[in-house]
């Protein structure tokens, strides 16, 4: 949640490119795709 | 292709369906039971036709604000495994079978807060369902080609609206008890959430390999437009804070609309489910809006200059290409989010209608008055018919509210009213000291800056080009609280939630709730520790030996009749 928020995101919003991509796109996804690696491990984790 | 022919695919479709809800039903096996997965399916109802054709419109006319409503939930998911294990109990112990249960319950089972919040509901989500309804019959007329027709009774999609409305009241009321579990729907459920991926990621591939050639050759071409780097970047810190707030919406929107509800608590079989769907769930919205990205700019660059609508990317550039078969699937995939919201939200809303607007209020002295079996089969009619009658209400708001407008406001509004019903919603989780009057008080004061700021505006503007007399007047006088930067969204929701919240604290502790308020506040805040003792007085759970049963009843019969007795022990 606090990855998402406001002054965390905007340091990410200018036109650069990182690996051919807009920054601002390959931050949100990379995030989501951490959190759902997180949960997941934490999980399984909890599950044993 | 014609209307005939994908009128037969539509039936077909449907049948299918049917026939996986009456084998799940039927079988009963332990692997739809237990299975996890079903239920984080399940759970993907969220994606409706808003997701599956109206993000396409946003990602092509406003860039990165279509992701908001998919960031919203991925920030509160984590949290579930504490929220919505607790729900998940309290409602099991207390047999709950609606958000509108939940939340009236709480403050002292209150009869007038759940009518007020059924009302809500429906103020709420038969727009919604109107949305899908929209969306259904114009790319059913976008398919065959045809011209939409004035009239109704001859317009072909109105067929398939009464086909549709015809199934979900049908197999929507197959269970008196609404808090039964209905595995055979949730089944067809997580078939169509699988069906619209799947179809999403074909049309995905279509556009990235077949129209362009890969991932990388569309952005290059996208990024010419002029405006490409201005929608792939927040719009300045105001863009950034309009960005937030419609996270905070969704956020709430996934755990209190009335289907997201039904389908996380009320079919929810064993708890350890809602573990699987924490990871499942983002998965399947983080591929879900990965392809909108590439159809949304492909689409562009295919129509640039040509007027259409870009809400229908996804049907359209399949049949530029003349690929029937790919723009049957994708309508196909569509349809599916719409019958499957359409259904849900039916089922629930009926559920909400008829415990807590009709019995109460009307048949509660005829009812107790008949047998039970009577009372049965009156209940479930009254539920096929509302859910019939709401499927046409809805149908007739499409065609006189939202003919015109985009899918993605009419949703946004839609999330905005239901929010309203956030504060209580939390608050009978997480305080004791919430009462009754609190969250009527809130409640109310949020829903008329609702219908002053969202709804009025909204649906007056399809018949009046501007405010005139007494209205305008009435909006001068409030011009006072515009905030400049936000949108006209964000900044009710904003207002409503500021006051709603405010009003509940307030009156909350200002007045002290009934005992029934209390006791319930404590069951529900303390749910853990209430869990324990609850099954404790049910069930024992020990182990006890044949030879120290044998020994009491040896002191109570005596030892011949004992050693009769313990045949039947062992």
């Amino acid at each position: 949640m606090i990855a998402f928020s406001i002054p965390i995101s905007l340091l990410f919003n200018s036109d650069r490119e990182a690996l051919g991509y807009p920054v601002i796109l390959i931050y949100l996804f990379a995030v989501w795709m951490i959190s759902i690696v997180i949960s997941f491990v934490i999980v399984k984790r909890h599950d044993e | 292709m014609s209307s005939f022919a994908l009128f037969f695919v539509v039936l077909f479709y449907l049948a299918l369906l049917f026939l996986v809800a009456h084998l799940a039903e039927k079988k009963r096996s332990k692997l739809w039971i237990n299975n996890p997965y079903i239920y984080a399916l399940s759970l993907a109802v969220y994606c409706t036709a808003w997701t599956y054709y109206g993000s396409i419109g946003v990602a092509a006319t406003s860039g990165l604000n279509y992701l908001p409503i998919y960031i919203g939930p991925i920030m509160i998911i984590p949290a579930w495994i504490y929220i919505n294990t607790r729900i998940v109990r309290i409602s099991r112990v207390n047999k709950i079978s609606s958000l509108a249960d939940f939340i009236s319950l709480r403050y002292g089972n209150s009869r007038s807060l759940s009518a007020i919040i059924t009302i809500v509901c429906l103020l709420a989500i038969v727009p919604y369902i109107g949305l899908q309804i929209k969306a259904i019959s114009e790319t059913f007329h976008l398919v065959t080609e045809t011209p939409m027709s004035k009239d109704i009774l001859t317009d072909n999609a109105t067929f398939v609206v009464v086909l549709i409305a015809l199934f979900s009241s049908y197999y929507g009321t197959r269970y008196v008890d609404a808090s039964e579990k209905r595995l055979g729907i949730i089944s067809a459920i997580a078939l169509e959430s699988f069906l619209k991926l799947f179809f999403i990621i074909i049309l995905g591939l279509f556009v990235i390999y077949y129209a362009f050639d890969g991932f990388s050759d569309i952005y290059e071409k996208a990024s010419k437009f002029e405006d490409f780097k201005e929608k792939n970047t927040f719009n300045g810190i105001e863009g950034a804070m309009n960005w937030m707030i419609l996270c905070m919406i969704s956020a709430t929107a996934i755990c209190i609309l009335p289907r997201q509800f039904h389908t996380a608590i009320v079919e929810n079989r064993q708890e350890k489910h809602i573990r699987t769907a924490i990871w499942f769930f983002p998965l399947y919205l983080l591929i879900f809006t990965i392809f909108i990205f590439p159809i949304a700019w492909g689409g562009r660059l295919i129509f640039d200059g040509q007027k259409v609508n870009p809400e229908f990317y996804s049907i359209l550039i399949p049949q530029h290409f003349d690929n029937t078969l790919i723009t049957v699937l994708v309508f196909l995939g569509g349809l599916s989010s719409c019958i499957s919201m359409i259904i849900i939200s039916a089922i629930t809303l009926s559920i909400m209608l008829s415990n807590n607007l009709i019995i109460p209020y009307g048949l509660l002295g005829k009812l107790k008055s008949e047998s039970e079996e009577k009372n049965t089969r009156s209940i479930t009619n009254i539920r096929k018919f509302s859910i019939f009658a709401l499927i046409i209400m809805a149908f007739a708001f499409y065609k006189y509210f939202i003919l015109k407008t985009s899918l993605d406001s009419v949703g946004l509004i839609s999330f905005v009213v239901i929010a309203q019903l956030a504060p209580a919603f939390f608050g009978a989780l997480f305080w004791r000291r919430g009462s009754y009057k609190g969250a009527v008080t809130g409640l109310l004061a949020g829903l008329v800056i609702c219908y002053f700021g969202l709804i009025i505006p909204q649906y007056y503007f399809s018949y009046n080009q501007e405010f005139k007399g007494v209205i305008r007047e009435m909006y001068d006088a409030f011009g006072f609280f515009t905030i400049p930067y936000l949108e006209r969204i964000p900044q009710i929701f904003f207002w409503s939630m500021l006051v709603n919240t405010s009003l509940f604290t307030i009156v909350s502790v200002s007045s002290k709730g009934n005992y029934r308020e209390r006791n319930f506040a404590e069951l529900y805040v303390d749910i853990d520790k209430y869990i324990q003792n609850h099954e404790n007085a049910f069930i024992w759970r020990g182990t006890a030996y044949i030879s120290d049963i044998q020994n009491i009843l040896e002191r109570f019969l005596g030892k011949k009749k004992q050693s009769r007795h313990s045949e039947f022990l062992i």
